[in-house]
């Protein structure tokens, strides 16, 4: 991964942008998949923004992109699931009016999603048959041609499958194998594989690539979406980038060096995204010693001072989410002494967590959002009891608050009685957080807080935590995006291995040397 | 399916030793008499508890197979009758008729409005035995005797009824089994989205298998109407809940995708096999509901371990 600095590089690029339709023509490839000026824009945000590409048969393209940059979106449009506001689709020269799933599949294109259609209560054969089982008289199954199928594809990609294993007992890198056995056919011309090696091991990366170098061989057109370039960056032909629903960069092998994707990936205006306190940190207001869980984290130190966002980074399962976690009481640290504003507090529970003026959210909206429950009950939740009176809420407060809040902080719904799950992810999570702007709390800590929300709200969460701690109180964050904890955090704690890795201050800092610290390669002892 | 697990096995497990253990500890149960009734008792139950299953494996409920099972009993009653004509195929064509319409609309309301299965089939349930009174108030009516006859041949001890109710059922587990059907009910009973992604639509599989429960039902009914030689309106009422415990004695998985028709048969069979021998013991009738109850609990408990199995293997 790149350590370059990232506000260098982006300007330099947008010669990029206007060779791109034609490199590939030029070289006398078929153009299999043609976008031109899509734009998808989803009420007032802006999802994608005129992209125009070009696929190629025989050509392995991939897309970048951080999370929020638009690329779900992209495949989304491809599947035919979302229409695009404006621009065209071409398949083999012709125009594609009403893209369905079931057009697609027939013209040859097929998308192996994200989450897995794999059934574990069915075995490989009849996972493989479903949706597209050859039938004899009555609608039996043909079973010997199912895994006659099965096993000449599988020889085809070298891999093995027994057809009565059920499909719980496949490993993740398996069924995603499976999933691509299963669409592939005669008709193949493109494959579209949306983050495919998610919680893959390398070995299964591995044989998964050499898959797709066999298909390619054979004149299928590949879109690779992720957003980690090293793992096809030796069979890679042309990198595609986008960041903020936009196309920023499209490069050769040659050109897509690291560094320079990074670059375009992460090279917004991270000012923009991200404001900058108003204040110099005030007193400590919390601060954790020497806390310990068996199998989790040990010796960790830690402190959130008035008017500080920390954020916790590290790799899964190192304990940057755990020690968040255990700060909320979920559960609470084996060892450790806390302290609120200079007072130990007892923290057994996530009950004891509430009490002592700490606001908590979970990574997965749906442990946080009450889907069926109205905008106005959501955001009522954090505080139930400043609204009550004798054990009843007054329903006027309730409706008075939650309208303030809604103004607030921008939460675009219809009416405050409207459901929750009628709003898009980032809306839910500005209620999640709205619903501990309402309480009076002094830190919030929150996990992930913006995964898996478009780009427009996620610079609305920032600038709600922003203007939170500068009101004089803390927040303390645990993220998986390296770029948010750079942009947002006033102070970055990196773990490894359990451990606190190393401590970086706004002054000094750099992506380059957060990812040695979570990656083990630089330790340091010392404070927060 | 995989051929070794727990569901699968357990209940084939629970006939073969119950009835073993039936064998060797009652006395009256070996004999060919007893076979021969304990057959026939177990008819209705065993066409019922497949319906169910075919229903709980789409992730599913059908509460109206009991008022099903009446409905059908009460409308034979009535067109058999010489008064209204005395047609035995008018009578069964009436019956099939119903069952395909109580099915459509159970399916349809499932389907079409989003009503839970649960009380889509309570309400159905409550109309049809309003009109189950409505039309037969009170036992009675006619059955011909050439249908009676037909439903109480016997080939030897064995009655005629019993194997071909078994046949039937086996050859619906092999269709269950090895069909574009079968396989799609328990995708969508699974997993409904990912279904649909493959390209598997819930919609005419849902609705078949609620029409296939209603048609089995009726059936069961015709069935009862044939040995007691009237139309009884409140007769079908115990399959309601005792085609539920068959099924899940027979291992197939209430929260749906998981079961097979032969485990449907295997827990009915077991069911009703409790039912005789605590009948030849002389054992009272609320002593057998206190029985019956303990095994359900029991085998839940056995297949218990795969709840939560399931519901962690789902991938991410």
């Amino acid at each position: 991964m790149g350590t370059a600095d990232v506000r260098e590089a982006a300007p330099s690029d947008s010669s990029q942008r206007d060779g791109a339709a034609s490199a590939g023509l030029a070289s006398g490839r078929v153009a299999l998949l043609e976008l031109h000026g899509v734009t998808k824009t989803f009420g007032a945000t802006m999802a994608l923004r005129d992209i125009s590409l070009t696929l190629e048969a025989g050509r392995f393209h991939a897309l970048l992109g951080e999370n929020g940059a638009g690329k779900s979106t992209l495949i989304k449009i491809l599947a035919g699931i979302h229409r695009p506001t404006r621009g065209e689709m071409r398949f083999e020269g012709q125009r594609i009016e009403a893209p369905t799933p079931g057009l697609l599949r027939t013209l040859g294109l097929h998308i192996v999603h994200q989450d897995s259609s794999i059934f574990p209560g069915l075995t490989v054969a009849q996972n493989f048959a479903l949706g597209q089982e050859p039938t004899a008289a009555l609608g039996f199954i043909r079973r010997r041609s199912v895994r006659e199928e099965l096993g000449a594809r599988a020889k085809r990609f070298d891999v093995r499958f027994d057809p009565d294993t059920p499909g719980e007992r496949l490993k993740i890198g398996d069924r995603k194998i499976l999933e691509i056995l299963k669409v592939l056919d005669e008709k193949q011309k493109l494959l579209v594989l949306d983050e495919p090696t998610a919680s893959f091991t390398t070995e299964e990366t591995r044989r998964l690539l050499a898959i797709l170098n066999e298909l390619k061989a054979h004149g299928t057109a590949i879109l690779y979406v992720t957003h980690r370039l090293e793992e096809i960056e030796r069979m890679v032909d042309r990198v595609m980038v986008l960041r903020d629903g936009a196309k920023v960069g499209e490069l050769n092998r040659a050109e897509a060096l690291p560094e320079r994707v990074v670059s375009l990936m992460v090279g917004r205006e991270l000012g923009q995204m991200y404001p900058h306190p108003a204040t110099p940190p005030g007193e400590t207001l919390m601060s954790a010693t020497a806390m310990r869980r068996d199998g989790a984290f040990e010796d960790v130190t830690l402190s959130v001072r008035r008017g500080e966002i920390v954020a916790l980074v590290g790799l899964a399962g190192h304990g940057s989410f755990e020690v968040a976690r255990s700060l909320a009481g979920l559960p609470p640290p084996d060892a450790g002494e806390i302290r609120m504003d200079g007072e130990p507090i007892r923290l057994r529970s996530l009950r004891d967590a509430l009490a002592s003026g700490i606001g908590f959210l979970a990574e997965d909206r749906a442990d946080t959002i009450l889907r069926v429950r109205t905008v106005r009950e959501n955001l009522a939740l954090g505080a139930l009891e400043m609204w009550s009176r004798m054990g009843f809420v007054d329903a006027r407060r309730e409706a008075d608050e939650a309208d303030r809040l809604i103004k607030a902080l921008s939460a675009r719904c219809r009416s405050s009685t409207a459901l929750a799950e009628s709003l898009s992810g980032g809306n839910q999570q500005k209620l999640a957080l709205g619903r501990w702007f309402a309480a009076d709390r002094r830190l919030l800590v929150l996990l992930d807080p913006t995964a898996g929300i478009d780009v427009g709200a996620r610079a609305e969460i920032y600038k709600h935590l922003r203007h939170f701690a500068d009101s004089g109180r803390g927040v303390l964050i645990a993220t998986s995006d390296l770029a948010e904890a750079l942009g947002l955090a006033d102070m970055i704690i990196a773990f490894y291995r359990g451990r606190h890795a190393a401590t970086f201050t706004r002054a000094s800092r750099s992506e380059g040397d957060v990812l040695a610290a979570i990656t083990g390669q630089r330790i340091e002892r010392g404070a927060a | 399916m995989s051929r070794f697990d727990r569901r699968t096995v357990g209940p084939i497990v629970l006939v073969v030793v119950g009835a073993l253990l039936a064998y060797v500890l009652v006395p009256r149960f070996g004999t060919r008499i007893n076979i021969g009734y304990f057959l026939l008792q177990s008819v209705p139950l065993l066409l019922t508890a497949v319906g169910q299953t075919l229903v709980i494996i789409t992730a599913g409920i059908d509460l109206s197979v009991g008022a099903c099972v009446t409905l059908s009993g009460v409308i034979a009653s009535l067109l058999m009758d010489p008064a209204n004509g005395g047609s035995v195929p008018l009578a069964l064509a009436g019956c099939i008729g119903a069952a395909v319409a109580v099915g459509l609309v159970n399916g349809l309301l499932i389907v079409c409005y989003n009503l839970p299965p649960f009380l889509a089939t309570l309400g159905m349930t409550f109309f049809l035995a309003g009109a189950n009174l409505y039309l037969r108030p009170v036992p009675g009516g006619h059955i011909a005797r050439s249908f009676q006859d037909a439903a109480s041949t016997r080939w030897g001890a064995i009655p005629a009824t019993a194997v071909v109710t078994l046949i039937l059922l086996s050859l619906i587990a092999i269709y269950i089994d090895r069909s574009r059907f079968g396989l799609r009910l328990r995708a969508v009973g699974w997993n409904e989205k990912s279904a649909r992604l493959a390209g598997v639509s819930p919609v005419a599989i849902k609705i078949m298998a609620y029409i296939g429960s209603a048609l089995l039902a009726s059936a069961a009914g015709l069935f009862i109407a044939s040995r007691t030689g009237s139309g009884d309106p409140l007769v079908g009422n115990t399959y309601q809940l005792s085609s539920i415990s068959a099924a899940v004695l027979g291992g197939v998985d209430l929260f749906g995708g998981r079961g097979t028709v032969w485990g449907a048969i295997a827990g009915a069979l077991v069911l009703a096999m409790i039912g005789n021998v605590l009948n030849l013991l002389g054992v009272v009738a609320y002593w057998q509901w206190i029985v019956q109850g303990l095994i359900l609990l029991l085998a839940v408990a056995l297949y218990a371990v795969d709840f939560g199995h399931r519901r962690s293997a789902q991938p991410a």
